[in-house]
């Protein structure tokens, strides 16, 4: 008990260490890598279904203002009864705009991808459902601010537009909810 | 851990590739000749006999000189055919760009093209309630139209695009009033298309050759 008291003692002393450089460093800059992982929920637009995901997200700044993202939607389950998709994953990549200053960064994007989804089979006449593809599109709005060259806190919103047409036609359209703990770090020195 | 030291070198070589690129561009004497970018794009289908849907895809550029650009793309489309039919399209092609007016340096920030090309495209329509009711062709197809970049930084662009496609082929048909749907396929050839309007973000990644 005592040695993770301070092993947590020494992650708190670590990021606040980190967090006292970082106000001296340009955090921001082309080259930053930025890794997060959460749980996100999500609202379907034409149900009441909800459903919540496992999101990640890579994301590398090319220049202060541009930068190209990949996200990752793991279907974990439905918050709701009777959910009309047994489950439904998704891929997305993309770029982001970036209105930044100091170490704050609001951010809009768009995004292309697709829906890896399958109806529940008890919407089909024969009890059977198939895994169907299908193109998906995506727009973003969020926050990110750096609190150290190591870590930064998110909250992003997701508008996604998509069909899904196998066995029974679907409006996958949602949207979606993400925040929590981010990891970046600076892939080339600052000038 | 050797993994990780070659996906950093490669990072670290991408992004100083595009600062000395970068000075390139900010230069009053830039020659757009060589410019290689790469993009993503989602695509809307309006328009055509089946209805409407969404695609996504992606797309290269090689830029042959200053009023003249190509664009070498694939994407896929699903539509949607009154709940009953799923039609998908897959094309894989290219086009030509053409700038009336020159842009250099990339500095302005709407630029305005005529876009016009050709491309191989595969279709296949499928009851939505069974799998194996299902009809495919292969075809080709020419597009053309008017776009614009939106230049937010001279190497990053976003691109908007409308253009009509008309296929030279064999076409699908489906029947959605008759239960089970009925996809025929008809053996003549037919002018046959849909209006295909495309949002794209391409980025220069550097110049394939200097003039």
């Amino acid at each position: 008990m005592e040695k993770i008291k301070q092993y947590y003692f020494l992650l708190l002393l670590l990021f606040i260490a980190s967090s006292i450089n970082s106000q001296s460093t340009e955090v921001i800059r082309p080259g930053l890598i930025r890794v997060m992982s959460t749980i996100s929920p999500s609202k379907m637009l034409s149900s009441n279904n909800a459903y919540f995901y496992l999101h990640g997200n890579l994301e590398v700044y090319l220049s202060k203002k541009i930068s190209v993202c990949g996200d990752g939607f793991y279907f974990l389950g439905s918050q709701t009864q009777n959910p009309s998709l047994a489950f439904m994953h998704n891929l997305f990549y993309g770029f982001s705009y970036h209105f930044t200053k100091g170490n704050n960064d609001f951010y809009l994007s768009l995004q292309q991808g697709v829906a890896i989804s399958k109806v529940s089979e008890n919407l089909t006449s024969n009890h059977i459902s198939s895994v169907g593809l299908s193109p998906v599109i995506s727009t973003i709005a969020g926050y990110n601010f750096y609190v150290s060259r190591f870590f930064h806190f998110f909250v992003q919103s997701r508008l996604t537009l998509g069909e899904h047409n196998y066995d029974v036609h679907q409006n996958i359209s949602d949207i979606r909810l993400s925040a929590g703990l981010g990891f970046n770090i600076n892939a080339l020195k600052s000038k | 851990m050797k993994c990780n030291k070659l996906f950093f070198s490669f990072l670290s070589s991408l992004i100083l590739t595009n600062f000395s690129f970068s000075q390139q561009t900010n230069s009053e004497n830039a020659n757009s000749s060589g410019y290689f970018s790469l993009g993503a794009r989602s695509t809307f289908s309006s328009f055509g006999d089946e209805g409407s849907g969404i695609g996504t895809g992606g797309q290269f550029r090689i830029q042959a000189g200053e009023h003249v650009n190509t664009e070498w793309f694939a994407d896929y489309i699903a539509i949607n055919v009154n709940n009953k039919v799923r039609s998908e399209y897959m094309h894989i092609g290219w086009s030509v760009m053409y700038y009336p007016f020159a842009n250099p340096g990339f500095k302005k920030l709407f630029q305005p093209y005529i876009v016009a090309g050709h491309c191989f495209d595969y279709n296949k329509m499928t009851d939505i309630s069974n799998n194996s009711n299902s009809k495919n062709r292969w075809g080709s197809a020419v597009q053309a139209g008017i776009a614009t970049h939106i230049n937010l930084t001279p190497k990053f662009d976003i691109s908007l695009t409308c253009q009509y496609m008309i296929h030279f082929t064999e076409s699908l048909s489906a029947d959605t009033d008759l239960n089970p749907v009925i996809i025929t396929k008809k053996n003549e050839s037919a002018l046959q298309g849909h209006l295909l309007s495309t949002i794209s973000f391409n980025y220069k990644i550097g110049h394939l050759w200097k003039k």
